[in-house]
């Protein structure tokens, strides 16, 4: 193998490196049915449909939020970064809206495709994705800080 | 005999509530006629509502002054839940086999016969706006700490000493409440009424009789907003007022709430006073206590907690009824769902005119759901 062969082979594996490691780092977007009227919500405005405290939309829609499986990479960053807390304290607090309220959380999707139709089937809907799934079924919101 | 037919009155309610919930699926059309509700994650094939619960096993040591013996507890909490559009449907039954008052009338006192069923909340809720919303049933006083007692989530094995023994347990009867939030910022808000029940100690015959009151209360929580400086930053008041159907003798009880979380911290508190018999603005005498539980997550699995509870039982003989107790405590989760604890309790009676006296207390906690 030549030098100029080992300087490609290890740029393949950095490239490969990079691209593994790059996804726990990608952007999520949160997303919405396409008829809802808000561009932008609050970190704690979203916070609040995640965790159940709002229970509808200011139209009477009900609020339907999906979250993303617990092993998806970019999940922590949203609970971490919207939702302001650790997962395990956000399990933590499911388990207490179970045994206080009878509150279950978001339903869980497998994936950014399930979430998309998620939310594009309930005018409701709101869940996260990474913003390279984005598509024209549902609607990007700005999530304000 | 009371509290039996209460108990089974009570189950009733509970179970024709939900079979009621299972029967009207039309119900979910009262909702906005705008659009089809969102389902709820679906129910696991077979089961009409949701099903949570724990299982709880405890080890500790007896806390009577001269005996150092030790029991075991095996608990077990159901709780059942239906969502049908702005109702909901919760119950949470109890099963244990633990003794629950000592011979200071606070903790512990004689080992049930068998093992004792009973449901300790069953209530409809119905949704007409997140600040406007009804419940009816049997409902818990909402103290902090009763509402929030489930061992998955707490960070010791037992109880504060004022935990039901000021503030009644529960009420049979309707409650208005709600939230409001903006920023990160809110209230929330209770009003309840019915009749309440509360286990009291009696001093003579060293056994447990259920008193029932008819009561008025309310709470009031200001969620303070920080900026995000604070996770969490509740301030709750509540006051309650309660007249005796036995003796026809008013009790007023006001308490104070506070917990503050930040990052790996929390400090959680609470404050209750019961001004007792009270005839023509004089009480006969009070009965009060408070907690304070600061706690810190060392790793994203294992916590530790310190507390400092003290309950003053009656003003009257104070060096006789009063209990301070400071506890320590690791709490470890695995897995969110699983918990082991394990608690070191020093115990002073009587205003410390007795020798100081310790315990250990152990748990093993598994919560699970269906689906």
């Amino acid at each position: 193998m030549t030098r100029r062969q080992h300087i490609r082979l290890a740029a393949g594996f950095l490239w490969a490196a990079r691209q593994s490691l790059g996804k726990p780092n990608e952007d999520f977007v949160v997303i919405v049915h396409l008829s809802n009227r808000f561009d932008a919500l609050s970190s704690s405005k979203v916070s609040y449909l995640f965790l159940r405290k709002v229970s509808r939309w200011p139209w009477g829609a009900e609020v339907a939020p999906a979250d993303l499986s617990g092993t998806e990479p970019i999940r922590k960053r949203f609970v971490e970064q919207v939702l302001r807390m650790s997962q395990e304290q956000l399990a933590e607090l499911w388990i207490d809206q179970r045994a206080t309220r009878g509150v279950s959380p978001p339903v869980e999707v497998r994936d950014a495709a399930a979430a998309k139709l998620w939310v594009a089937k309930r005018p409701g809907g709101i869940a996260y994705i990474p913003s390279s799934a984005l598509d024209s079924t549902v609607k990007a919101i700005r999530v304000d800080a | 005999m009371k509290y039996l037919s209460l108990k089974i009155l009570s189950l009733a309610i509970a179970l024709g509530t939900l079979g009621w919930a299972q029967g009207t699926p039309q119900a979910a059309g009262e909702q906005g006629q705008q659009e089809p509700p969102a389902p709820e994650p679906a129910p696991s094939p077979g089961l009409p509502f949701e099903v949570a619960g724990y299982i709880n096993f405890r080890y500790v040591n007896e806390d009577a002054l001269q005996e150092r013996d030790f029991y075991r507890d095996y608990a077990a909490s159901l709780f059942l839940s239906k969502t049908v559009g702005r109702w909901r449907f919760h119950a949470e039954f109890n099963a244990d086999t633990a003794p629950e008052y000592d011979d200071d009338g606070i903790h512990l006192i004689h080992r049930r016969p068998s093992l004792s069923v009973k449901l300790d909340s069953g209530f409809v809720n119905y949704n007409a706006r997140d600040w406007l919303q009804f419940q009816a049933g049997l409902l818990f006083i909402p103290t902090y700490w009763h509402t929030h007692r489930y061992q998955s989530t707490t960070f010791t094995v037992d109880d504060p000493l004022i935990d039901q023994n000021i503030f009644p347990t529960a009420l049979k009867g309707g409650a208005l409440y709600g939230d409001k939030y903006w920023g990160d910022g809110g209230v929330s808000y209770i009003v309840y009424g019915g009749v309440d029940q509360q286990a009291e100690f009696q001093e003579n015959t060293r056994a447990l009789r259920i008193e029932t009151a008819r009561t008025a209360g309310g709470k009031f929580t200001l969620h303070v907003p920080s900026r995000h400086f604070f996770r969490t930053f509740d301030v709750a008041v509540q006051r309650l007022h309660r007249v005796g159907t036995d003796d026809g003798k008013p009790d007023e009880i006001y308490g104070v709430e506070m917990l503050l979380s930040k990052s790996r911290y929390e400090l959680l508190g609470e404050f209750a006073h019961e001004s007792m018999d009270v005839v023509n603005g004089v009480r006969s005498y009070i009965r009060q206590g408070y907690y304070l539980q600061p706690s810190y997550r060392i790793t994203p699995k294992l916590f530790a907690v310190v507390r400092y509870d003290r309950l003053d039982r009656d003003s009257r003989y104070v060096d006789q009824n009063s209990l301070a107790r400071q506890s320590a405590g690791l709490t470890y989760r695995p897995i969110p769902s699983i918990s082991l604890k394990i608690e070191g309790d020093r115990y002073e009676p009587e205003e410390a005119r007795l020798p100081a006296y310790y315990g250990v207390t152990t748990a093993l906690v598994w919560f699970f759901h269906l689906p």
